[in-house]
């Protein structure tokens, strides 16, 4: 069985360390821990509490992609040994079987459906645990479930149903099957007995819960955390794998040879079991893969952990190869190239099937927009609403290291350095932050020292010197008001301008081109020379800025339009022009339409 | 047997001396004593909270504080006119001083002064700090506090809870909480006078209602009506009981840019109603219905002849900034269940001011209000300040003792109209604490105190802002689960 498991473990490690990695960063900063008693005992107070506190702090290690990977191959490999020992228990056999390699194969599947948090496998992990430490003996069983039931129930929640479930279904089993009567008479209880502990008793633990210990919904206090709540979003996977572990658990009371062991073996059972099996595990693993893994999420999330890290550089070429078609993807992209002062240059390099939206979303209460919306207002340096919408994120998710960051960033900026110092004490109180900690507190009381960072300088240095009510839903109000606060402020400007070209509005981008050349000495990017070509055209010589147009673009826009003309239809002409053309804004103004997010 | 006499002698010599030797060294000689034979310091301590110079009540927790002073060790003192002294050290910073002694302290030393005597040890030397002097009034304040704890937040909420807190310990139990609530908006708690056998509060969301507790009956009632604006919103109960008090808003809000300010909270319209919690009837109070002004925190005189509230007459096109409201009352007669004329007390607009949450004094003599420079939603207006209308002069007056240079402003009495308890971001600048107040018998308030806790910096590490401190003569006696019950049943 350990080389069974040596190899599970491998498995595991290698996808989520090269392709699952996703994984890791998608559920790296769920909720920021601390390491006080104050934060354990938070967890205490509902049944449940301490499995979810368990998968919190191992799931602070995900940043780190090794330890990550070797945790999440670590779990799923105890749960599968753990499974080969109960259905080894049932057998009576050592050998490890072909069929439980199910277990870790949907494993897999299911956390590569992100939302499936670590605390969910622990909670398989520990009731298989539990399972394998039930005693034979009958009178001690009694004894044995009348006393760690509860205990477990407190611990793991609903857990402890799942737990019943599996003792019902092989104490059932055990007695139909045709063993050795006094093995029976000793092990096995009465129907009704096993009923009462296993289907009774759990019920009355949580219903006792209820009436006078916890106050939390009476559903709630049967499902939680088990991966079935309205919480977790719908995914079959759960279902089949919960099915699938009740399954092995009569076959190993039933069928014992229907697990195929792989020890003993002859030319006979290899081609009659063992063999069928493994193509049957191949074929569950390529549906597995084929269902659950999302090349989508894995460049969402790496393009999302680039973004965290401000590898504006890493994340366009990233982009370059992955062109994100996802509404987040796109947002981060464009954000990339804000920073990197490229989207009046190359905003259509990359698809923008959003519009606006890809730009900025508009407001939404809800985490994963409200903690991302934050990083659009930080980049056009406007402070207050990037410290409102990371409040906002952090009362709906509690503190992450994301929004704890830009909070920090924020109240250092607006010289609140009384509410700075409270959160940067937070800091202190993680495992792995705590050099952030000192770095933040050192601008406390020191603006000037904040000027020279690169990171707060340039937020401090943005004036604002005409208060205006930030307008959550209407983009455009808002960055030309911070324009007209300052001028110097780029980033609003190439927003602004990014926002005209997808809307396709030429006429208010030539009234910006003066101050925003003003701005940005005198250069004119290319995709805004391209804007300024299209409204000379559609003014037909009147009212025309005396901008000059560079020679090559009025080349290039000759043979754009000749193409043009010359196509039969508009299908075939995008067709044509797309390879050459289609990162142009004559490309956009022509043929771009937008999907709804 | 001279062996053994002589083995005995040297036996007995060696157990004198070394008995003599401990005896020696656990007699240090005298103590350092921290009055006056050391190095005098000319300046009080810095303690947090800052409990210096305050008057306390004879039944208040202990003031558990943290020295915030450069030192290797420190003495405390505890010195009263009468009984024994209290001698302390502190733990860390901080100095935690034992329920027992405490109490008998204070009953000792009611109504007289008592000092805080502060010693500090560095680099060997003792240094006293000039004694910090407070009073204790003979005046006791009310046993219970009730407030709702919840994060500083704008449109969003999670988990908050509304908790009773006994003043005279440090014990505080949930009334209840949101989790328990499918994460519902619990607000605006309010009780008749003081007595939490009438209590009421709203929740908002999915199992939306007002919760309404009079006596030994607890019902979720839903106060929309199709004639009024909104449900309830802001309530005062009628000291009988029989009423509540109740404004109907249109609230709306606005996130400024500029980084000196946060949030602009405005009602475009308000208005106000009565609900006879008998009969469950709602009707507007008199010439509060329409547009012609905007009403709202309506509050009950302890008598329950009158009614104040703060009324504005902007209207729904009136910049933001020019808002202003006025405190008005108007007459009531309980037993006819009928108003009479409106009345203004307090023309703020008149000062380019906004006077909002207008609360009388038992004994009917002053008003305390919140006055800012314009608009609704205090709390959210760094300038914000408590005011004192005189009801027999009409006169009005800002108490310097009292406020801050930040937000003071949610305030409730005390029953013997002593103490006033009330919110106030002046520690950070965000997060809002509970501060305490005596008024003497001239009605001058004196300088506040910050809500005693067991661990003195358990603020420093709370994220919640205590919201509506309402002070009750006894405690909530619905359990949670009671509560639970009835929010999950429809409202009526």
């Amino acid at each position: 069985m350990k080389y069974c498991a040596g190899v599970v473990f491998l498995l595991s490690f290698l996808w989520f360390y090269i392709p699952g990695e996703y994984v890791l960063m998608a559920n790296q900063d769920q909720k920021l821990y601390f390491f006080t008693l104050d934060h354990f005992l938070s967890y205490t107070r509902y049944p449940g509490g301490i499995l979810e506190y368990m998968g919190h702090f191992l799931t602070q290690f995900y940043r780190f992609p090794l330890a990550g990977a070797m945790i999440l191959a670590g779990v799923i490999t105890s749960i599968y040994v753990a499974m080969e020992n109960w259905t080894g228990k049932l057998t009576r056999s050592r050998d490890c079987s072909v069929v439980n390699l199910m277990v870790p194969l949907f494993l897999i599947g299911l956390h590569n459906h992100y939302p499936h948090q670590l605390h969910h496998s622990l909670g398989f992990l520990l009731f298989l645990v539990l399972l394998l430490l039930v005693p034979q003996r009958r009178s001690v069983k009694r004894m044995f479930f009348a006393t760690i039931l509860p205990v477990f129930y407190f611990i793991s929640g609903g857990y402890v149903l799942l737990f019943c479930l599996l003792i019902l279904t092989s104490e059932l089993i055990l007695m139909g099957t045709r063993q050795d009567l006094n093995e029976r008479t000793r092990e096995s209880m009465p129907g009704i007995e096993v009923i009462l502990w296993n289907l009774a008793y759990p019920i009355l633990i949580i219903l006792l819960g209820a009436g006078f210990v916890f106050l939390d919904p009476i559903k709630d206090l049967f499902i939680n955390p088990l991966p079935l709540s309205s919480a977790y979003p719908v995914s079959s996977l759960i279902y089949i794998f919960i099915a699938t572990m009740v399954l092995l658990s009569v076959l190993g009371r039933s069928r014992p040879e229907w697990l195929i062991p792989v020890s003993g073996l002859n030319r006979k059972i290899l081609w009659s079991r063992i063999v069928p099996g493994i193509l049957v595990l191949v074929v569950t693993t390529a549906l597995t893969v084929r269902y659950t893994y999302n090349a989508k999420n894995r460049d969402f999330f790496r393009m999302e952990q680039m973004a965290v890290e401000e590898d504006w550089e890493g994340l366009l070429h990233y982009a370059d190869r992955h062109p994100s078609t996802n509404l987040f993807g796109t947002f981060y992209t464009n954000l990339a190239l804000a920073n990197q002062d490229l989207l009046c240059t190359s905003l259509f390099n990359y698809p923008q099937l959003f519009g606006p939206e890809g730009l900025c979303f508009g407001w939404d209460a809800k985490a994963e927009i409200l903690k991302r919306g934050s990083d659009f207002f930080w980049t056009v340096h406007f402070v207050n609403e990037a410290q409102h919408w990371s409040f906002e994120s952090m009362v709906v998710e509690g503190f992450t290291l994301r929004n704890l960051k830009r909070l920090i960033q924020t109240e250092l900026v607006r010289g609140n350095y009384m509410v700075a110092a409270k959160y940067i004490e937070l800091l202190d109180r993680t495992l792995f932050d705590r050099a952030l900690a000192d770095h933040y507190r050192s601008f406390i009381f020191r603006p000037e020292r904040m000027k020279e960072d690169p990171v707060l300088g340039p937020a401090i240095g943005m004036q604002m010197n005409q208060d205006f009510f930030s307008e959550g839903a209407d983009l455009e109000k808002n960055l030309r008001f911070l324009i007209a606060n300052d001028p110097s402020n780029r980033r609003a400007y190439d927003y602004l301008m990014g926002l005209l070209m997808l809307e396709k509005r030429v006429d208010a981008i030539v009234e910006l081109l003066p101050g925003y050349l003003e701005q940005n000495g005198g250069k004119l990017p290319q995709l805004l020379e391209e804007s300024l070509l299209v409204h000379n055209l559609l003014q037909r010589g009147e009212d025309i800025p005396d901008i000059p147009l560079s020679r090559n673009t009025m080349q290039r826009f000759t043979e754009y339009s000749s193409v043009l003309r010359r196509a039969p239809n508009e299908e075939e002409a995008a067709r044509i022009l797309y390879p050459v053309y289609g990162n142009t804004f004559w490309f956009h103004m022509n043929f771009s339409k937008f999907s709804k997010p | 047997m001279g062996r053994k006499l002589l083995l005995r002698f040297w036996l007995q010599s060696i157990c004198a001396m070394i008995i003599t030797s401990v005896l020696i060294c656990a007699c240090k000689g005298p103590s350092p004593n921290p009055l006056g034979e050391n190095g005098e310091l000319n300046r009080t301590p810095v303690i947090f909270p800052d409990y210096r110079g305050v008057t306390i009540p004879g039944n208040i927790a202990p003031l558990n504080f943290q020295i915030r002073e450069e030192g290797e060790l420190f003495r405390v003192i505890l010195a009263g006119e009468k009984g024994k002294e209290i001698h302390l050290k502190a733990k860390g910073e901080s100095v935690r001083i034992s329920s027992k002694r405490w109490k008998r302290f204070l009953s000792e030393n009611s109504g007289n002064n008592f000092e805080i005597r502060v010693s500090k040890k560095d680099s060997g030397k003792w240094q006293d700090f000039a004694p910090i002097v407070n009073r204790i009034a003979r005046h006791p304040i009310d046993p219970v506090l009730v407030y709702r704890l919840i994060p500083p937040g704008y449109e969003t909420w999670s988990s908050m809870g509304l908790y009773q807190r006994n003043l005279t310990t440090f014990r505080k139990k949930a009334v209840i909480e949101n989790r328990y609530a499918e994460e519902n908006c619990i607000n605006c708690h309010a009780f008749a006078a003081g007595n939490p056998d009438f209590m009421m509060f709203h929740v908002r969301g999915s199992l939306g209602g007002t919760l309404i507790r009079k006596g030994e009956e607890l019902k979720k009632e839903n106060l929309k009506r199709d004639e009024t604006l909104s449900s309830g919103v802001y309530p005062s109960w009628h000291p009988s009981g029989e009423y509540i008090a109740f404004s109907t808003n249109k609230i709306e809000q606005y996130f400024h840019a500029r980084t000196e300010k946060i949030i602009e909270v405005l009602d475009r319209h308000s208005d106000l109603i009565l609900y006879n919690t008998t009969t469950g009837e709602i009707s507007h109070v008199p010439g509060t219905k329409g547009d012609r002004y905007m009403e709202t925190y309506p509050a009950w005189s302890p008598d329950g002849l009158y009614l104040y509230f703060s009324r504005s007459e902007a209207t729904a096109d009136t910049p933001y900034d020019s808002i202003r409201y006025d405190i008005c009352r108007i007459a009531f007669d309980p037993v006819k269940n009928s108003f009479g004329d409106t009345k203004i007390i307090f023309k703020a607009s008149a000062r380019d001011l906004s006077a909002s949450m207008p609360r009388v004094s038992p004994d009917g003599k002053r008003l305390l209000c919140t006055v800012h420079n314009y608009g609704t939603f205090p709390i959210w207006h760094k300038e914000a300040d408590l005011c004192v209308v005189d009801l027999d002069s009409m006169t009005f007056y800002i108490p310097e003792p009292i406020n801050s240079n930040d937000t003071d402003s949610y305030h409730s009495w005390s029953a013997n109209g002593r103490w006033v308890v009330f919110s106030s971001r002046r520690h950070d600048g965000r997060y809002t604490r509970l501060y305490i107040s005596y008024v003497d018998e001239e009605g001058a308030f004196h300088k506040p105190f910050m809500l005693p806790q067991r661990n003195p910096d358990s603020n420093e590490h709370l994220f919640y802002s205590y919201n509506v401190p309402e002070l009750l003569g006894g405690s909530i006696d619905v359990t949670p689960r009671k509560w639970i019950r009835t929010l999950r049943s429809p409202a009526r």
